[in-house]
C-alpha cells in the first residue's frame, strides 16, 4: 500500500490522431450564463444572421463576460418565463445545412501586444470573453486582477492526471510557442514575476519540449518543473504545498486563449476536447465551439462504435455522467467521454472490510472510511468531527475500495447533512 | 440517444475486490497447507475438512434462516474455516470442532452482520472459546508444534512471502511484530526454541493479526496494534502455550481498536 495512486493513463488512443478543427458543426446552443449569477443579456434578436466570432450577449456590469458565437448561423433565442418576465435562458444558433464553417481570414498580429500595459491586457481579456479553461469557469481577467502583489507567481498547470484527457497535453505539444506567449500575456497582466509550467513526469517529451522552447525564447522569468503523475496533482488546482501560495494556476489552454485574444484579436468561442473512450469511432481532440452538443461532438468523431454504458462531460474520475448526449461542452470542458460497460458499469456494494486503502489514498490525509460509515448512519455530527469538510471529492477513495462502496456519494450526503443542520 | 447511468464520480474503479481480498489470502496459505497435511496426516485432514466444511454450512444455514443473501463466494468463511484448522489441535473431537467452527462462524460472524461487521477475529475466538469453556479438548495444533521442523518452517515463510507479494499489509506492521515477538521470547528463556517462536511469529504476523476487519484503521494505529500484540503474547507465552499466548494477545488487542481509531486518526505527517 502506497500514499499515492499513479491512475492507468490511457492517453494513447486519443493522441493517435491529430487535433483537427471540424468545419461542419450544424448548431450550437450557448447556456446564458457567465462565471457565476451574472445577469447576461442577449446581444442579437432572434432570426439575426450572424458570423462566426459574433457577440451574442453581453453581461451587466463589469464582472461577467460576453458570449461569443464559435459559428455562423442563424440566431434563436430560448425564452422562459421567471417570475413574470421573459427571460433568455439559451442563445441558439444554426448553420444552414450545406454550410462550411470556413476559418475566418486570419487577422494581421498585432504587433505592439508584447508592450500593452496590465490595464489594457485585461481589458482585453475582459472584451474578448475570456474564461479560465478549468473546472472554475471563471472570466480571467477577475483571477488575473487580484490587488497587486498577492499574485506573484503565474504557475501554467500542464498537469492531465485523469485517464484518457490530453486535451492541454495536444495543445502544448502542437502549439508551445504560442503558449508560452500567452503564459508571459498572463503574467504581466497579472503584474507576476514569475512563470512556472507544470508537467507531469510521464510526459517527458513534453517537458523536454517546454523547456527547450523557454530556452529558445532566452525568458529567465519562466520555469518548468515536473510533477510526479499522480491523481489527483493538478485537477482543480490540487497543487503540492508551497506552488499553490500567492499564485494564480492557470491552464496552458487558458494562456493560448490569451495569446489568441491580444495577438490575434479573437474573441473566446472554442476550446480543444478530448473526445474519447473505448466507445468512440475515432477518438481525438477537437477544437469545438462552445454550445456544441455532447452528441454532436460524438458524430464528429465517426459517431459510436457500440452503445456506452455512461457518457461523461470531463474525466473519468471527476467527470459528470450526462443522461443523454443534450449537455453542451463549456468553457471548463476538458473532455466528452464514451465509456463502455466493462469499465464504467456498476458493481454491486459490499460492505466495507476496513482495509484501509482509502485511508493511504487520500490526498489531504482524512480518514474517508470513518467519514461513510459515519454517513451511512445519518450521523452527520461525527463526519463532521472526522473532518469531511476538508475533502476535495478527488473520488480516489471510491476508485481504490475493493467493496466499491459509493463513497463519494456518501461524502457528498454528509456535506449536504452538515449544511442544513440536519 | 437512450438514457445513460448518470451515477456520481469517479467513474471507473480499481480492479480490486473484497472476494479478491480473501481468496487470494487463501491461496497465500497452501503453502502451509501442504506442509501441515505432510506432517500431520489423516487427523489435519480431517480437521480441514470439518472446519472449512462446517464453515462453509454454518454460514449457509445461517443466511439461510435470515433469509440474506448468502455470502460464500467472496471467500471470507472459507478462510475462517482455514485459519481455524491452523490453529484447532488437530484430534480435537469432532463435538468440539463444531462448537468452534459454531461461534467462529455463527455467533461472531453472522449475528455482527457478515463480513466486515464482526470486531474480534472470528477464528481467532472459536479457538478461544474452546480454551475458555473446555480446557481439556484444546491443545496446541501440529502447525504450532513442527514450526521448527524445517519443511513447515519453509512453508510458513513461502507462504509469507506469496501474501507480502500481494501488497495488503503494511511491511513495518510485520517487521514489529515479529521482532518484538522474537525479543520477548528470547528474554524471557525461549532462546532454544527460537526457531520454533520464530516460525509462529512469521504465521501470526502474517495471517492472524492482519485481518482488516478487526485492525486499526490508520498505518500508525495498525503498527500500534501489532507492537503491542506482540508484546502481550510475549508475556502470556510465560503461562500458556505459544497458540494460546497469541491468541489471547490479539482477541485483547482487537477489544483496544476502537480506542485506537480515535487517538490515531491520519494526519498530515505523510509527504505526498
Ligand atoms: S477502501 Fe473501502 S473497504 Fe477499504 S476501508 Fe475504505 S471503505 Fe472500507
Ligand atoms: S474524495 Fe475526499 S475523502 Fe475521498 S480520497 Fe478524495 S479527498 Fe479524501
Amino acid at each position: 500500500m502506497s500514499g499515492s495512486v499513479r491512475l492507468e493513463r490511457k492517453k494513447s488512443s486519443t493522441l493517435l490522431n491529430t487535433l483537427k478543427r471540424p468545419h461542419t458543426v450544424k448548431k450550437v446552443r450557448i447556456p446564458l450564463t457567465s462565471g457565476e449569477e451574472t445577469l447576461m443579456f442577449p446581444a442579437v434578436k432572434n432570426g439575426d444572421v450572424i458570423e462566426r466570432g459574433a457577440k451574442i450577449a453581453s453581461p451587466e456590469g463589469e464582472q461577467g463576460s460576453p458570449l461569443f458565437s464559435g459559428i455562423a448561423g442563424k440566431v434563436k433565442l430560448v425564452e422562459r418565463t421567471k417570475n413574470g418576465n421573459m427571460v433568455c435562458t439559451h442563445i441558439e444558433v444554426t448553420a444552414p445545412n450545406d454550410f462550411c464553417q470556413t476559418a475566418s481570414v486570419l487577422p494581421e498580429l498585432r504587433k505592439d501586444a508584447e508592450k500593452l500595459p496590465c490595464r489594457e491586457l485585461r481589458s482585453i481579456f475582459r472584451e474578448r470573453g475570456l474564461l479560465t479553461t478549468d473546472g472554475r469557469a471563471e472570466p480571467l481577467h477577475k483571477i488575473i486582477s487580484g490587488s497587486p502583489s498577492t499574485i506573484k507567481t503565474i504557475v501554467i498547470n500542464g498537469c492531465e492526471p485523469e485517464p484518457y484527457v490530453t486535451s492541454e497535453q495536444v495543445l502544448m505539444t502542437s502549439y508551445p510557442t504560442e503558449v508560452l506567449r500567452g503564459a508571459e500575456i498572463l503574467r504581466r497582466a497579472a503584474e507576476a514575476e514569475k512563470v512556472i509550467f507544470l508537467i507531469e513526469d510521464a510526459e517527458r517529451e513534453l517537458f523536454e519540449l517546454i523547456k527547450s522552447k523557454i530556452y529558445l525564447l532566452k525568458w529567465d522569468r519562466f520555469e518548468a518543473q515536473k510533477v510526479p503523475a499522480i491523481y489527483p496533482m493538478g485537477t482543480d488546482n490540487f497543487l503540492p504545498g508551497q506552488l499553490s501560495i500567492n499564485s494564480a494556476v492557470l491552464n496552458a489552454s487558458t494562456a493560448y486563449a490569451a495569446y489568441e485574444a491580444v495577438y490575434l484579436h479573437k474573441p473566446f468561442f472554442e476550446r480543444v476536447v478530448t473526445v474519447g473512450g473505448e466507445c468512440v469511432a475515432e477518438p481525438r481532440n477537437l477544437w469545438l465551439p462552445l454550445g456544441i452538443s455532447i452528441r454532436d461532438a460524438l458524430q464528429l468523431c465517426k459517431g459510436l462504435l457500440r452503445e456506452p454504458a455512461k457518457l461523461i462531460v470531463g474525466g473519468p474520475m471527476k467527470g459528470v455522467a450526462q443522461k443523454d448526449g443534450e449537455g453542451v461542452v463549456m468553457a471548463g470542458t476538458d473532455a466528452v467521454l464514451a465509456l463502455p460497460k466493462e469499465i464504467a458499469g456498476e458493481s454491486a456494494e459490499k460492505p466495507c472490510i476496513r482495509c484501509n486503502r482509502c485511508v493511504d489514498a487520500c490526498p489531504v490525509f482524512l480518514s474517508p472510511v470513518m467519514i461513510t460509515l459515519a454517513a451511512e448512519k445519518n450521523s452527520f455530527e461525527v463526519s463532521r468531527e472526522w473532518n469531511v469538510e476538508a475533502c476535495i471529492e478527488c473520488g480516489l477513495c471510491s476508485f481504490v475500495c475493493p467493496s466499491k462502496r459509493p463513497m463519494l456519494e456518501l461524502i457528498a450526503k454528509a456535506k449536504k447533512g452538515i449544511a442544513t443542520g440536519s | 440517444m437512450t438514457a445513460y447511468s448518470v451515477a456520481s464520480a469517479p467513474h471507473i474503479r480499481s480492479a480490486d475486490s473484497v472476494a479478491r481480498y480473501f481468496w487470494m489470502k487463501s491461496a497465500a496459505l497452501f503453502p502451509v497447507l501442504a506442509a501441515v497435511i505432510w506432517t500431520g496426516g489423516g487427523d489435519f485432514m480431517r480437521m480441514l475438512v470439518l472446519s472449512a466444511g462446517g464453515s462453509l454450512g454454518f454460514e449457509w444455514l445461517s443466511r439461510g434462516f435470515s433469509r440474506k443473501k448468502t455470502t460464500l463466494l467472496n471467500g471470507d468463511t472459507f478462510l475462517t474455516g482455514l485459519t481455524l484448522a491452523l490453529i484447532l489441535p488437530e484430534r480435537a473431537p469432532l463435538p468440539y470442532v463444531l462448537i468452534a467452527v459454531f461461534m467462529a462462524v455463527v455467533v461472531v460472524r453472522e449475528c455482527f452482520g457478515g463480513t466486515g461487521n464482526y470486531i474480534v477475529h472470528p477464528a481467532i475466538f472459536g479457538r478461544v472459546f474452546l480454551d475458555a469453556v473446555f480446557p481439556v479438548s484444546a491443545g496446541s495444533p501440529v502447525l504450532f508444534r513442527c514450526a521448527a521442523e524445517l519443511p513447515v518452517f519453509a512453508a510458513i515463510v513461502l507462504s509469507a512471502v506469496f501474501f507480502l507479494a500481494q501488497r495488503r499489509i503494511y511491511f513495518e506492521t510485520l517487521f514489529y511484530y515479529i521482532t518484538i515477538y522474537l525479543l520477548a521470547a528470547f528474554m524471557l528463556g525461549g532462546g532454544s526454541k527460537i526457531l520454533m517462536h520464530a516460525g509462529v511469529a512469521v504465521f501470526t504476523a502474517f495471517f492472524l493479526v492482519t485481518d482488516p476487519v478487526v485492525l486499526p484503521l490508520t498505518r500508525q494505529g495498525t503498527n500500534v496494534f501489532a507492537l503491542l500484540a506482540a508484546f502481550f503474547a510475549g508475556v502470556l507465552g510465560l503461562w500458556y502455550p505459544a497458540v494460546t499466548a497469541v491468541c489471547y494477545s490479539i482477541l485483547i488487542m482487537n477489544m483496544f481498536v476502537p480506542w485506537i481509531n480515535d487517538r490515531m486518526r491520519p494526519g498530515s505527517r505523510r509527504g505526498i
